[in-house]
């Protein structure tokens, strides 16, 4: 007895002597801000001495992707040096918290036959934590790729959320009076072109698979539905009804398209099965119905429709039970929705009072509607990352029609260096 | 030429040479002293008088500085656009002005709803011309106001001293003194949320549901020590916590009658955006 109360005497005493007291205040909220990261320089391990310009490339390209995140503040390498071990035990966590360092990632490049090693660490510099430790073989041709796969596990480790920088973009190009299908990584680079012959190929629409990607071609002189393997290949006819045949999404399950068809005359909204079969027409009305977007349950459907005397954002039940009902009530000409994967808001194009088309956020909770570009250019068609963090959208701010990474206030945005004139990206799924 | 007229002529240069030289008339020399001295009377009141202008002009105390004085605060303006509000069928625009002052250099009295209020039956006499607690607050904040003259103003407000406690007080003190320190500490919540950054890399879910409790010391000067976080479960939220509390110090001092809670420690609820 005598020994414990002299054990919790002790305990005690080496308590320190905090600060207790009553709830006097609620701080709530606060300016969101980019999380402080040092990415430092990739060192050069085993096997891979003179391999300095694939290491440059590495961090390269993983400073690139988690800056372009919006979430993360890159600390510039002037600004620290990196003289400390990679293991927890050797990091000098004092030394990056005086550069203001919240964050740290390291990276070690080996080489092993035709596979380079490469082995990252990631540290909350705050609460001295390693938080990720991992060992990633690529081929040694594909060090780019290897950058992805770190700045998606670096995203994790620090979000909780999986990151995007694996997954792909489709766009449609310009190439010598024809329009093309292409697909590139989201930094712009590593692009190809999907479609060949055709003339005009347009509206690109990820499966939800990655395998394939729906789009409209003119090939057969009208506007029909066609379906491609992600990695090329002949395209299959989807729909090839008279009028139009545009817009084709595949339902997150993957087991149906909704589509706009004029078969009857006028532009309206259909459910078909993936061979092409009617399965519902969903919309029946004077106006002109067009764009969908699934939600992410895939029991209702975002469109566009002029039912109201201007473009405006209307929503239906997927199984067509009920009147379709308006969405937007600001502004005269809203158009190319897009839902989020959250499910908490629709991205959209609206021509303000100025006559300039730019990107905003409907919260569907609250029916607000919040802008993200201004002031440069024409911004247009919006579509979300996977993970519902980000949008990509084409832009007039360079006077060619380019692509933009952005966050989903507008603070950070970051145009594609990808070459020519590009429209109706799409953002695919995370790999599989 | 007419021999009349020459012969007119003449007899008129006779007579002036029989004159001799010009003579005013015998009257006209006392009305040119006379204008001679009300010209020098005119000339002096006239002096006398632009003198006097002059000297009160630099002698009268000016309504405005002319030089700068440095000590005085800057005071801050914006232009604003004076018009309409905004159409709400027309789509929202960014902000292209910086935001509003932050809140926490004017931030109204709030009452503490834990203080007891005054019962209904027994309804606290408060004469009009007695200083009301934003007014003694607004007294204390400004930088010549002494504890002495809080005292004095809190003294001519309840007619007691206020350590004594009231009839219809707690035992803690008295209601102004409730009034007084969750005014205090709303301002001091106010500052540490206007120095609040969020992490972006917080994911949604932590969003909505992170709650961290930070606990304080705030000494007479309002520095802010001892900081102790109960933890969120995320260390980027902690970190942004204790961030926000050490950019915050120094917090606006206590008044006398909060200097104790403070000293002695109190506790603030964050939430990444809402503790309710």
């Amino acid at each position: 007895m005598v020994r414990f109360a002299l054990a919790c005497a002790l305990l005690l005493s080496c308590m320190p002597a905090f600060a207790q007291g009553p709830v006097v205040g609620d701080v709530e909220g606060g300016e969101f801000r980019p999380f402080p990261l040092a990415v430092a320089a990739t060192r050069l391990g085993e096997g891979a001495v003179g391999k300095n310009a694939q290491a440059d490339q590495l961090a390269g390209v993983i400073k690139n992707d988690l800056e372009m995140s919006g979430a993360f503040q890159l600390l510039d390498k002037k600004g620290f040096i990196d003289s400390d071990g990679l293991d927890a035990a050797e990091v000098r966590f004092d030394d990056w918290r005086n550069v203001s360092a919240q964050g740290l990632v390291k990276t070690r490049l080996g080489l092993q036959g035709a596979d380079f090693v490469i082995d990252v660490y990631a540290y909350d510099v705050a609460a001295q934590k390693q938080v990720l430790k991992k060992q990633i073989k690529v081929p040694a041709t594909d060090i780019r790729g290897a950058g992805h796969q770190i700045a998606d596990e670096v995203f994790r480790a620090f979000t909780g959320e999986p990151g995007v920088f694996r997954t792909k973009l489709a766009v449609v190009k310009k190439v010598q009076g024809e329009k093309h299908v292409f697909i590139m990584d989201i930094d712009g680079e590593n692009v190809r072109q999907l479609t060949k012959g055709g003339g005009l190929n347009l509206l690109p629409s990820w499966a939800p698979d990655g395998r394939s990607v729906l789009f409209t071609s003119y090939r057969y002189e009208n506007p029909d539905l066609f379906e491609i393997g992600s990695n090329g290949g002949e395209p299959k006819a989807i729909s090839r009804r008279s009028g139009l045949n545009t817009g084709g999404r595949v339902s997150p399950d993957g087991g149906r398209i909704a589509v706009t068809l004029s078969q009857d005359g006028n532009s309206e909204l259909y459910i078909l099965g993936r061979n092409g079969d009617v399965q519902k027409r969903l919309t029946n009305q004077w106006g002109i119905d067009t764009s969908p977007s699934w939600s992410p349950d895939g029991s209702q459907i975002a469109f566009v429709s002029s039912r109201s005397g201007h473009p405006d954002l209307f929503v239906v039940d997927s199984a067509g039970a009920g009147a379709p009902k308006r969405l937007t009530f600001k502004g005269n000409y809203n158009q190319t929705p897009a839902w989020s994967p959250r499910g908490t808001h629709i991205a959209f194009t609206a021509r303000d009072e100025r006559n300039v088309f730019d990107i905003f956020l409907l919260n569907l909770k609250t029916n607000e509607v919040t802008r993200v570009t201004q002031g440069m250019g024409n911004n247009e068609e919006p579509s979300f990352s996977p993970n519902g963090r980000l949008l990509v959208f084409t832009t007039s701010r360079n006077k060619v029609r380019q692509l933009v990474i952005s966050n989903l206030d507008g603070t950070k945005q970051t145009v594609l260096p990808s070459l020519g004139d590009h429209t109706s990206p799409s953002w695919g799924p995370f790999p599989r | 030429m007419p021999p009349g007229r020459a012969a007119d002529g003449a007899s008129l240069s006779a007579r002036a040479i029989a004159l001799g030289p010009l003579t005013l008339p015998p009257m006209a020399a006392p009305r040119v002293d006379l204008q001679a001295r009300l010209l020098k009377v005119a000339l002096i009141v006239s002096v006398g008088l632009h003198l006097g202008l002059f000297a009160g002009w630099m002698l009268w105390p000016s309504s405005t500085k002319t030089a700068v004085d440095l000590d005085e605060a800057v005071i801050k303006t914006r232009l604003v656009k004076l018009g309409k509000p905004r159409d709400e069928k027309l789509l929202p625009r960014l902000p292209t002005s910086p935001p509003p002052a932050a809140a926490d250099k004017k931030a109204p009295p709030v009452i503490d709803p834990a203080k007891p209020q005054t019962p209904d039956t027994k309804p606290t006499p408060q004469l009009p011309d007695k200083p009301s607690a934003a007014e003694i607050l607004e007294k204390f904040k400004t930088d010549s106001a002494k504890p002495r003259d809080i005292n004095d103003l809190i003294k001519d407000r309840i007619g007691e001293a206020t350590d004594e406690g009231r009839e219809d007080g707690d035992s803690e003190g008295t209601a102004l003194d409730g009034e007084i320190n969750a005014s205090y500490f709303a301002r001091v919540t106010a500052r540490i949320q206007k120095n609040m950054e969020v992490s972006s890399v917080l994911s949604d879910d932590q969003r909505i549901r992170l709650k961290a409790v930070l606990c304080m010391k705030i000494d007479d000067v309002g520095v802010i020590s001892d900081l102790n976080v109960q933890s969120s479960g995320s260390s980027v939220f902690d970190s942004d916590v204790l961030s926000a509390a050490r950019r915050a110090s120094p917090a606006p001092a206590p008044p006398p009658t909060a200097r104790q809670q403070a000293g002695s420690g109190v506790c603030f609820n964050f939430c990444p955006t809402s503790c309710r």
